[in-house]
C-alpha cells in the first residue's frame, strides 16, 4: 500500500466515524450516501479532498446540531404553556382556599369565646349582648364584622346578636346533628343569593350549639378580581407562545433563503 | 402545506447553495453525488453541506427523492413545481441584479462557472 492510499484510507476512516457526530435521525438517512460520495470523490482525486470534506463536515455536523435542536423547541414552548396553565391553577386555587378560610378564623374565634364563658357559668344573653347586626344590610355584608348566636339542643336561637331579615339567623336545623357529631362544623351558609355567610359551630357543654359567621362576600369579591387577572396573565402567556411558535415556524424556512 | 399555498416568495432570495441544487437539478433527476460535482462549479460544497441543503429542501417543498438504488446508497432528487418556479423567480432576480450592475459599467471578472 502506497503512503498516498494509507492516508486516504485513514481518512475515510475518519470521516465514518465523524459521521457518527451527526444527530441520529439525519444520520440514519444520509450517512451511506455521504460516505458513498466521499468514497468517490477520493477516488477521482479532487485537489484538497481531506481538507475540503474536514472542514464541510465541521460546519455541517454545527449546522445539522443546531437545526435538530430548533425541531424541538415548538414542543418546549408546548411544554411551557402546560407548565404555567397549571402553574396558574394551583395559584389560582391556592388563593381561593386562602382567603375562604381566612374567612372562618374571626367566627372559629368568637365561638370558641362564647362556648368558653358559657362553660364558666355566663349567660348567653349577656354574652352576645352587643349591638343587633342585620345580616342582610350592604354594610354588614360588605364588612369585615362576626356575629354569633346560640341555640338550644333542638336547635332553636336562645339568643344573638343578629338578625337576618328582622329575625334571629336560623340555619339549617341539619347542620346541629353534624356539629354535635364532629365535634365543630365549618360551612358557607347561603340563606338567599347575594348573602352567604362563613359559619363555624361548636357544641356547648349544656346539650346546645354556639355559631358564629361572617360575610364572605368580601372574600369573594378580592377572589373574583384576582381570578380576572389570572385569566389575563394566562391569556398573556398564551398570545406569547402562539407568538413564539409563528416565529419559529417562520425562522424553519430562513435556511433556505440568502 | 401543498405547492399551491406556498409562495415562491415565502423563499427567495435562494442561498447560493440551494440556487445550486434547484440548477442542478433543472434538466432532470439526480442522485446526491451528481448534484453535488455539478453544483461545484458554482460554489464550493461538501457531502455535509448537500445532504443537509437536500434534507432543508426537502422539508421546504423544493424538491423531492424519486428513487434509491438497490444498495441504497443513491438516492434521486427531483425539482417540484415550486422549486421549479422558485428557481425562475431566483434567476429572475438575479438577471435584473446584473442588468444593474451592467448599466453601473461593471464587467465580470474572475468567476468559477
Amino acid at each position: 500500500m502506497s503512503q498516498d492510499s494509507g492516508k486516504t484510507t485513514l481518512m475515510l476512516r475518519l470521516y465514518g466515524l465523524a459521521l457518527r457526530l451527526y444527530p441520529a435521525a439525519f444520520r440514519e438517512r444520509y450517512a451511506a450516501e455521504m460516505r458513498e460520495a466521499a468514497r468517490r470523490e477520493q477516488a477521482e482525486g479532487h485537489a484538497g479532498f481531506g481538507v475540503g470534506l474536514a472542514w464541510d463536515t465541521a460546519q455541517s455536523l454545527l449546522r445539522e446540531h443546531r437545526r435538530a435542536a430548533a425541531a424541538g423547541r415548538p414542543v418546549y414552548v408546548m411544554l411551557f404553556a402546560m407548565f404555567c396553565s397549571v402553574l396558574l391553577l394551583g395559584v389560582y386555587v391556592l388563593n381561593q382556599q386562602i382567603l375562604r378560610r381566612g374567612a372562618d378564623e374571626q367566627p372559629g374565634q368568637i365561638a370558641a369565646v362564647v362556648r368558653a364563658e358559657m362553660a364558666h357559668g355566663a349567660d348567653a344573653s349577656v354574652v352576645l349582648s352587643g349591638p343587633k347586626q342585620e345580616l342582610s344590610s350592604p354594610e354588614w355584608l360588605a364588612g369585615a364584622s362576626a356575629f354569633g348566636a346560640v341555640y338550644d339542643a333542638d336547635g332553636k336561637v336562645v339568643a344573638s346578636d343578629a338578625t337576618l331579615w328582622g329575625e334571629p339567623p336560623q340555619p339549617p336545623r341539619g347542620i346541629f346533628p353534624v356539629i354535635r357529631e364532629r365535634g365543630s362544623e365549618k360551612v358557607t351558609w347561603q340563606p338567599q343569593r347575594g348573602i352567604r355567610v362563613a359559619l363555624t359551630g361548636l357544641p356547648l357543654p349544656g346539650g346546645g350549639y354556639v355559631l358564629a359567621g361572617q360575610s364572605l362576600i368580601p372574600g369573594e369579591t378580592r377572589t373574583a378580581r384576582f381570578s380576572a387577572l389570572m385569566r389575563w396573565v394566562w391569556v398573556g402567556m398564551l398570545a406569547g407562545c402562539v407568538v413564539v411558535l409563528v416565529w419559529l415556524r417562520a425562522r424553519a424556512r430562513a435556511p433556505l433563503r440568502g | 402545506m401543498s405547492d399551491s399555498v406556498r409562495s415562491t416568495q415565502d423563499y427567495l432570495p435562494l442561498t447560493p447553495v440551494v440556487f445550486a441544487i434547484l440548477l442542478a437539478l433543472a434538466d432532470g433527476d439526480k442522485h446526491g453525488y451528481a448534484i453535488m460535482l455539478e453544483a461545484r462549479q458554482h460554489i464550493p460544497m461538501g457531502p455535509g453541506t448537500l445532504y443537509g441543503a437536500l434534507d432543508r429542501m426537502m422539508a421546504g417543498g423544493l424538491i423531492v427523492e424519486t428513487g434509491v438504488t438497490d444498495d441504497e446508497r443513491r438516492r434521486y432528487y427531483r425539482l417540484t413545481a415550486l422549486g421549479t418556479r422558485a428557481l425562475a423567480a431566483e434567476t429572475g432576480r438575479l438577471e435584473q441584479a446584473v442588468k444593474r450592475a451592467r448599466g453601473k459599467g461593471v464587467r465580470a471578472a474572475g468567476v468559477r462557472a
